[in-house]
């Protein structure tokens, strides 16, 4: 009985939303490994070059601006790695069902697959950048439990936007195959709107809200500000819900109107 | 009760052209065609590649598909797959499908083979564990020997397929589809692909092969469809059916 039990949760837990965990897993090592093949280092050699980047930016812009290196070192690194996990996932997920059409075309998926696939791939890279966000956490600045606590949330909140995102992403792009570009472009102007080189509390107070109708504003005010002890706006908190809430409906018409016949524009 | 019935099912494809996929000639058009007072127009058109294909594959069945190139061979194998929906009808199956239409999928060149075999045996639905179980058969049956321990992209072709092959053929589902019978590496190890080929099909509740060999098709076949521009042309005996396809190739051929 009890070894029934087992097997039934199993099997629940790997085809859980139709998808089967184990492959995923499978699949999103492989394609990180094969992204460092041939380096010692790994994805270490990523977050080694990312640190570089990271300290030798804080250098010049603390000078420039006439701060102070630790604060916007702290500030501007974590949030970078942040916006990196929230952006880089969606600005990729344009083509990761085109890159999986092989598999699309020979056996019977859902696309999922590709998304949950994609997302656990970036939270592994997430995970190793981690080292930079705690080495931060221990020099450079003062973080708090309900802070940390907040930021895991956050995080969490940022990864059930994800999914739906990186679908509607990954399948309109299956159609429209120039959207790669068109989204590239558009993250490519969404760094310079979002308070990742720049604090929030700079904007004149009138305008601080409209900052949040960017929702990667928001995750990153309830992620990276939450874990500094910065100040969350419930602005943010609301606006990341919304955009949650909207992207989930956007996945559930999407999955209505295109998922059927999506192999046929593969 | 039938594995796979399909009933009036249908599939068009879009024909895709060079502006076909983009989104921003989408949005000109639309655009463009409300500020002219017309409708915009979308470039795409689409072509049948299935037109009202009915029949059943039952147990015990062992049904080959011929036709020329373009006949819609491929396009209705994926369809009783489940790779793609029809676009009109329907398909409807039962019991567990394996679709050997591409049996090196999903390997990955910087893995090694035993790396290879466990991830695909977790995209077939194992376990770890359950993959560790079966990857020594595996390789005893790839005769990789400590190769296995090596990264894919130091074998030869030999002993790429010879790995693919051994993965692909390790489980014996209810209802087998095949583009073409498989076969890999020399002379010697094809003798045992052969055979291991042949205890897959006849374990199989069903067997559906695609071939342009009518050899294989008249050797595992005891019903044969010839397709023709997207429909059923003939349906019955491989016997008749292969007299019926020579006599289509006769009349293409002038």
């Amino acid at each position: 009985m009890l070894a029934l039990f087992h097997h039934l949760t199993r099997k629940g837990l790997e085809q859980l939303g139709g998808v089967n965990w184990l492959a995923v897993h499978a699949y999103a090592s492989q394609r990180l490994r094969a992204r460092y093949a041939g380096s010692v280092l790994g994805e270490f050699w990523l977050v080694a070059t990312t640190a570089v980047f990271l300290m030798a930016v804080a250098l010049v812009w603390s000078m420039l601006w006439r701060i102070s290196l630790d604060d916007y070192f702290a500030y501007f690194a974590t949030g970078f790695i942040f916006y990196t996990f929230i952006a880089g996932t969606m600005n990729e997920a344009a083509g990761t069902i085109i890159a999986d059409s092989r598999l699309y075309l020979n056996s019977k998926q859902s696309p999922m697959f590709s998304v949950f696939a994609h997302i656990y791939r970036s939270m592994l890279s997430f995970a190793h950048q981690l080292v930079i966000v705690l080495f931060v956490a221990l020099f450079f600045a003062s973080t708090s439990v309900a802070g940390i606590v907040t930021t895991f949330f956050g995080t969490l909140l940022c990864i059930l936007f994800l999914v739906p995102s990186c679908y509607f992403l990954g399948m309109l792009s299956v159609r429209y195959r120039d959207l790669l570009h068109v989204i590239h472009s558009i993250f490519q102007i969404l760094f310079l709107v979002t308070p990742v080189m720049w604090r929030i509390d700079r904007v004149p107070e009138a305008y601080q809200a409209w900052v949040f109708i960017n929702p990667v504003a928001s995750f990153l005010n309830i992620t990276r500000d939450a874990f500094l002890n910065l100040p969350v706006y419930p602005e943010a908190v609301i606006s990341a819900l919304l955009w949650t809430l909207f992207a989930w409906l956007v996945h559930w018409f999407v999955a209505r109107r295109l998922e059927k016949h999506f192999t046929l524009w593969l | 009760m039938a594995l796979i019935q399909l009933d009036k099912a249908c599939l068009d494809y879009p024909v895709t052209g060079q502006f076909s996929h983009s989104i921003r000639t989408h949005v000109a058009q639309v655009i463009g065609g409300r500020l002219l007072g017309r409708k915009g127009r979308w470039p795409v058109s689409w072509v049948r590649a299935l037109d009202e294909i009915s029949f059943e594959v039952n147990a015990g069945d062992r049904l080959g598909i011929i036709g020329h190139n373009g006949a819609g061979k491929t396009s209705l194998l994926r369809l009783m797959s489940g790779a793609y929906s029809p676009t009109a009808g329907s398909v409807a199956s039962t019991g567990n499908i394996q679709a050997l239409t591409d049996f090196t999928l999903g390997m990955d060149a910087n893995a090694t083979g035993l790396q290879n075999i466990y991830f695909r045996l977790a995209f077939m639905g194992l376990t770890r564990k359950e993959a560790e179980s079966f990857a020594p058969e595996i390789v005893e049956f790839s005769e990789l020997g400590d190769f296995i321990h090596y990264p894919l992209h130091t074998y030869s072709t030999g002993m790429y397929l010879r790995l693919a092959f051994a993965i692909s053929t390790q489980f014996e589902p209810d209802i087998l589809i095949m583009d073409e019978v498989l076969g890999a590496g020399d002379a010697r190890f094809r003798v045992k692909a052969e055979a291991r080929m042949n205890k897959l099909i006849s374990k199989a509740n069903a067997l559906v092969l695609s071939s342009h060999a009518i050899a294989n098709i008249a050797m595992y076949c005891n019903r044969v469809i010839v397709m023709k521009s997207g429909r059923v042309a003939f349906d019955g005996d491989p016997g008749d059916a292969t007299k019926f396809y020579q006599e289509l190739v006769a009349a293409a051929s002038g």
